[in-house]
């Protein structure tokens, strides 16, 4: 590695890898730094409700926000909400990956239809979801209905928080399944084949060889989606609760949203983007530094 | 312990016949020797024998259980793969081991057996590391190590030193040698290596496009091959084969030439007469200044022990020059130059006689 880098090093070749990196640059820094900054910025100044001044309160907004009890419940709820949806989206996917790795006849056709949610936009697959679960439309629903559970999400915030965590996860089901098939691909065939002849079961396989060896795809796919959840499963609960029934399912960034552009608080909207923000960087960092050792074989 | 024995074994894959009508018996204790051209079947051979692939139809029996419907793990057998197939995520102890757990050996008795195949291999001090941390040569050990810890009836190995470099290929050889006559586990050896096959082997099959050309000791294999492929494809360079004719007991060329050496006497065909192949290794040409077959020598390989002469057989009729060249191995120290004419008699007794029609040895 050490010795690919050598063609960059001095002050006369600098140009070239700079103009390589260029368009990322660019791109990082309109759409991450910037606003970032201004999130950053925003959360230290309270502005009127007409945006029309600000003043600047230091750290107040962030004692407010956390000792708003609401806020915390909040946080609590994006725990619960990210734990379910990343634990099912790994375990169904996983699972269709070790099913799909085993078929012979029709793979291709059956790993193709797998991947098409993933082209669905996340706003999308509430709407379709929604319209399973409507409580007086739903098929799904009046199917709940005639087995005499009610079901109306609408009212029931448990039953709201179930449908996200099922939209979300359906969402992004395929591209873990994906990941984890490559995955499982790339294990060799002898391995799995000289764990059979050492008398190991199919479970044993799994368990011992197939999962570890695994475990680089499985960590991956850990950070991708724990930043699924925080972040990209806006367009989810927009589409599908907004929220309620009164905010049982207002995550971290829908209220973020919610404060922020529909109370006009931006201030303490600010805040909160930069507490998501610490989050995610503090979780990614947790898991690099621990996780990712004991992944490497 | 047991033997192995193949009953009409089958083995299809989508329409293409990979083995056809496998018939035969590894003696108990023996060590068989698999060899054969690319794609004839070795390994698919090999994996049916350990489960890995269901035969199409036959009968695979391991001492007297009929394995043939079996579990990989029922069949008390062990594989030596080619890439040593090691769990890169476990350390040496663990990969050697991992077989003993999930049949639930104590760990003491798995500590047992681990440090003692440990040191049958040389592998001491290498307990711990990881099989990346390990040269080709100690991964070798490490696969090994895991068949023999678990003390099964039968070994299969596939041309499991195929990724080492010569020299330790050789060394290797040796050991396993030394291995087979301790244990003494019946096992089946496939290999492209010549060397391997004859040092190691007490039975050899010959296998060619999934049948079975010949199967007996290296000596048959080697000193009486079955037919023209045998002959052929042991031994190194490959045997001469000539369009010859045999006469009143006598073998002519195709110019005429009468071998004073090879008689038809000499290799049990007195009662023959017509066209035949006849088939000399390059060692059984003797340079001879009086010898009765004239050569022109082409290309000489001067390989140090001995030197390799490939020739133009010449006649005096150049209209009847045979096209095939004729390769013949003369002393290291003997050194013709392209294009001088020399001249061989056949080593007597050791021609061999092949039908021109099915190309099998003629008794
Ligand atoms: N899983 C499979 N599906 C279809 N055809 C196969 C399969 N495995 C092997 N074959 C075919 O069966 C034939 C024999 O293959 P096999 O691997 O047994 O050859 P081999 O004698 O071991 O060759 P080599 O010396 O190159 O290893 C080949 O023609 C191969 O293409
Ligand atoms: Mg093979």
């Amino acid at each position: 590695m050490q010795d690919e880098r050598y063609a960059f090093r001095g002050k006369k070749h600098l140009l070239l890898p700079i103009l390589f990196l260029l368009p990322q640059l660019v791109i990082t820094v309109v759409f991450f730094f910037y606003p970032a900054g201004e999130a950053l910025l925003g959360s230290v100044y309270m502005e009127d409700s007409f945006g029309l001044s600000r003043e600047f309160v230091g750290l107040d907004n962030f004692v407010v926000l956390f000792s708003d009890p609401s806020y915390l419940e909040t946080l609590y709820l994006t725990f619960i909400f990210s734990i379910a949806t990343i634990t099912l989206t790994m375990t169904v996917s996983l699972l269709m990956a070790v099913v799909a790795d085993q078929v012979h006849i029709g793979g291709t056709l059956y790993k193709s239809m797998l991947i098409i949610p993933y082209a669905v936009a996340p706003p999308l697959a509430g709407v379709l979801w929604l319209f399973l679960f409507n409580p007086s439309v739903g098929v799904l629903s009046s199917l709940l209905d005639s087995l005499g559970y009610t079901w109306n999400y609408k009212l029931n915030g448990n039953q709201a928080l179930l449908l996200l965590i099922i939209s979300a996860s359906w969402k992004q089901i395929s591209y873990n399944f994906l990941f984890f098939l490559a995955g499982l691909q790339a294990i060799p065939r002898s391995l799995i084949e000289a764990a059979a002849i050492d008398g190991a079961s199919p479970w044993q396989r799994f368990r011992n060889i197939i999962f570890p060896l695994l475990s680089p795809t499985t960590f991956f796919l850990l950070v991708v989606n724990t930043i699924y959840t925080l972040f990209e499963t806006f367009g989810i609960v927009h589409a599908v609760t907004q929220g309620g029934p009164s905010r049982a399912t207002e995550t971290l960034i829908y209220k973020v949203f919610n404060d922020g552009f529909i109370g006009l608080d931006f201030g303490g909207s600010s805040a909160q983007s930069v507490v998501l923000m610490f989050i995610v960087m503090i979780l990614t960092f947790l898991q690099f530094r621990y996780v990712e050792r004991k992944v490497n074989y | 312990m047991a033997n192995v024995r193949l009953i009409n074994i089958d083995k299809t894959f989508n329409k293409n016949k990979v083995l056809s009508g496998l018939n035969l018996e590894v003696p108990d204790g023996s060590f068989m020797v698999m060899v054969g051209p690319s794609g004839c079947g070795k390994s698919t051979a090999l994996r049916c024998i350990a489960g890995l692939e269901e035969v199409t139809s036959g009968t695979i029996m391991i001492g007297d259980k009929d394995v043939t419907h079996m579990e990989p793990k029922d069949r008390n057998i062990a594989m030596v793969f080619q890439n040593y197939a090691l769990y890169p995520h476990m350390n040496v102890y663990d990969n050697i081991t991992y077989g003993l757990k999930v049949r639930g050996i104590p760990a003491d008795e798995r500590k047992r057996r681990a440090l003692e195949a440990a040191k049958l291999l040389g592998l001491d001090g290498l307990l711990e590391r990881m099989p990346r941390q390990l040269s080709g040569g100690q991964r070798q050990r490490v696969a090994m190590g895991r068949a023999i810890v678990r003390e099964p009836s039968v070994f299969l190995f596939d041309e499991p030193l195929s990724n080492l470099d010569a020299n330790l290929r050789n060394q290797m050889r040796i050991e396993l040698r030394r291995l087979h006559q301790r244990l003494a586990t019946t096992s089946i050896y496939v290999t492209h290596d010549q060397v391997e096959a004859m040092t190691l082997a007490e039975k050899i099959l010959v296998l060619r496009a999934g049948h079975i050309e010949q199967y007996g000791t290296p000596d048959d294999v080697y000193l009486r091959p079955a037919s023209v492929f045998v002959a052929q494809f042991m031994g190194s360079p490959s045997m001469n084969i000539v369009r010859a004719k045999a006469e009143g007991g006598n073998i002519f060329l195709p110019d005429g030439t009468k071998l004073s050496g090879v008689q038809a006497a000499d290799i049990n065909i007195s009662g023959r007469s017509g066209d035949i192949l006849l088939g000399l290794r390059s060692e059984d040409l003797i340079f001879d200044p009086e010898g009765d077959i004239h050569v022109t020598v082409d290309i000489v390989e001067a390989l140090g022990s001995d030197t390799l002469a490939y020739c133009r057989p010449l006649s005096a009729n150049p209209e009847k020059q045979e096209s095939s060249s004729v390769i013949v191995r003369l002393q290291g120290s003997q050194r013709p130059a392209s294009g001088d004419v020399i001249r061989l008699t056949a080593r007597k007794g050791h021609g061999h006689v092949f039908d021109t029609e099915t190309q099998l040895r003629c008794l």
